[in-house]
């Protein structure tokens, strides 16, 4: 376990190791999937049954009972997750430019003050943002709902992007402009484009956050624009629904952005470790 | 575009991103500021927004759901951050160490599955495992022979469950943040340290966690300002019960505006949380920006 010392480095002892912390990690998730296989019978049975009969009478009813309006909230999130990552990203490479690549005054200052937005607890200025966006008109908007979530993701971003633009040499951008590359021109035909594992890491990153999201869905959203998270929220309450219904809900919500995160899973460590390591 | 002044050119760029970020929270936390010295019931616009000075603010500092709300906010946030601070740095060193092994790559991201799953979902998940009628961990430990647990519907149960619940989800992020420290580490300090014969605990008290300081202690302020917002999960799962036992502070605000319409005593609540949340958040700027050559 520490390094430079090798006698005991038994596979064995890895493997078992692993095991335990694969079981304790997957099983919740691999019960969840169980039970959304599962009649309610079989779902509250005493003992629990690992072997049953798997129906997918579950996930039929949450997709055509018209009371239940899942596909609607599927495409509400997606909606929002990417529209909410454009500007999020678009407004934080702006701002990851000028601090990476110009010396100017209050320049660190602003880093650090985008960097503080990020630790703002969300409850303590949702109250008022519900207010603001109920003003503008937006509540139960799709683009209310975006709009904060951007704001919510921009300070991250900002960081992230930062931390991918600073690696690009100077010298290829200085090239270019003296072959007449004005500003933003370099900014999209050469940073983007060199430190574009970068910009995709920050991206993901944003779409996962904004997907999961729950307080704000909450607070502004009511019926047509309710994402899948808020909308999960209410089926819980629900009396009518049994519990494997609620379980394929549930795995609808996860299973999309679980799956693309671990396949992109490379590019998501890429996103959070120059944290750890130049902290 | 028109011609600017060369030296305005990168406030330019940067000026978008301020602006969005003062409409979206400086703005809102104005708003706030201000309600936080006023009565404001919204559901009862007709009775105004009397000023009534510091009263909201002593009236949540003596309120003893407001106290208990505190408490349960740092139990569970140094609980869980401690816990998984432990787990994290032991699974991270295990990790390097073993990082030759076939297969040590895909079971890391097996590990690091909790992350990716929406809050709401894992508080559905939990509601199914810890369910004291039928639930399957109850089942598995008396299999083994151990007692069962009453989990979220005990009063004394409920915080241990939250604390697991966000052991289980967050873990994975310090062990991720440890194992890319670890890693970046240079090499040749341990080929020293086996050369002049330090025994393993010798090696890890004297040379690895000198060196792994700064990544371990930026990565447990990020968790620590993270946990102190948790909201989703229990919500969904306890909604602060039973009594009052997982009542964190941000249900109580959330509480005290949905239920109870007090938007100005909300407010306030608000306000002395962002204070402890600032001076934590000095403390890590303080941190990085040391290291953090911008």
């Amino acid at each position: 376990m520490i390094r430079g010392i090798r006698k005991i480095k038994n596979p064995l002892t890895f493997y078992c190791i692993s095991a335990v912390a694969l079981i304790f990690i997957l099983f919740p998730v691999v019960w969840l999937l169980l039970t959304s296989f599962k009649t309610q019978i079989d779902a509250i049975a005493r003992p629990p049954v690992f072997l049953f009969t798997p129906i997918l009478k579950n996930y039929v009813k949450i997709f055509t009972d018209p009371t239940i309006l899942i596909g609607t909230n599927l495409i509400n999130s997606a909606i929002v997750a990417v529209g909410s990552t454009l500007l999020a990203v678009s407004l934080g490479s702006l701002a990851a430019y000028s601090i990476a690549r110009f010396t100017y005054w209050g320049r660190k200052n602003i880093a650090f003050w985008i960097l503080s937005i990020r630790m703002l607890p969300p409850i303590a200025i949702a109250l008022p943002i519900v207010l603001v966006i109920k003003t503008a008109g937006l509540t139960d908007t799709l683009l209310g709902l975006t709009l904060v979530h951007a704001a919510a993701n921009l300070p991250w971003a900002t960081w992230m992007l930062l931390g991918f633009f600073r690696e690009v040499p100077w010298e290829l951008e200085e090239a270019a402009m003296i072959d007449g590359c004005s500003r933003i021109k370099s900014l999209l035909r050469i940073i983007i484009p060199i430190a574009s594992a970068g910009v995709v890491s920050t991206t993901i990153f944003c779409i996962i956050l904004s997907w999961n999201e729950f307080m704000y869905a909450l607070l502004l959203t009511a019926i047509r624009a309710m994402t899948l998270p808020a909308a999960s929220y209410s089926l819980v309450g629900f009396g009518y629904i049994t519990w494997g219904e609620i379980a394929a809900a549930a795995i609808i919500i996860m299973a999309p952005v679980t799956i693309f995160a671990l396949l992109v899973q490379k590019y998501i460590v890429r996103a959070w470790v120059p944290l750890a390591i130049k902290g | 575009m028109v011609n600017v002044p060369r030296k305005y050119i990168p406030y330019l760029y940067v000026a978008p991103a301020i602006i969005y970020l003062l409409t979206f929270s400086i703005f809102p936390l104005i708003f706030s500021l201000n309600l936080s010295f006023r009565k404001y019931y919204f559901v009862r616009p007709e009775l105004g927004q009397p000023f009534v000075g510091l009263s909201n603010y002593i009236q949540i500092l003596t309120d003893p759901s407001a106290l208990n709300a505190l408490k349960v906010t740092l139990i569970f946030t140094f609980g869980a951050v401690a816990i998984e601070t432990l787990i994290g740095l032991g699974l991270a060193l295990f990790f390097d160490r073993f990082r030759q092994m076939r297969g040590a790559a895909l079971i890391r991201t097996a590990l690091l599955t909790p992350m990716f799953i929406p809050p709401v979902v894992i508080g559905v998940m939990f509601r199914f495992l810890f369910n004291p009628d039928v639930s399957v961990v109850n089942y598995l430990l008396r299999v083994v022979g151990l007692p069962s647990v009453g989990w979220i519907s005990r009063a004394d149960t409920a915080m241990f469950s939250i604390v697991l619940i966000d052991v289980w989800e967050w873990t994975p992020f310090i062990f991720l943040m440890l194992l890319a420290g670890l890693q970046s580490l240079p090499r040749d300090q341990f080929e020293a340290a086996k050369v002049d014969g330090a025994s393993p605990w010798g090696t890890f008290r004297y040379v690895t966690l000198p060196m792994l300081m700064p990544a371990l202690i930026v990565t447990i302020l990020v968790r620590i300002i993270d946990a102190i917002r948790t909201f989703d999960y229990i919500t969904i799962l306890t909604y602060g019960g039973p009594g009052e036992s997982t009542m964190i502070y941000s249900l109580y605000i959330y509480i005290l505006n949905y239920k109870y319409n007090q938007m100005g005593l909300a407010c306030a609540a608000s306000f002395i949380l962002l204070i402890v949340v600032t001076l934590i958040t000095n403390l890590y700027v303080k941190l990085i920006s040391k290291k953090y050559e911008i």
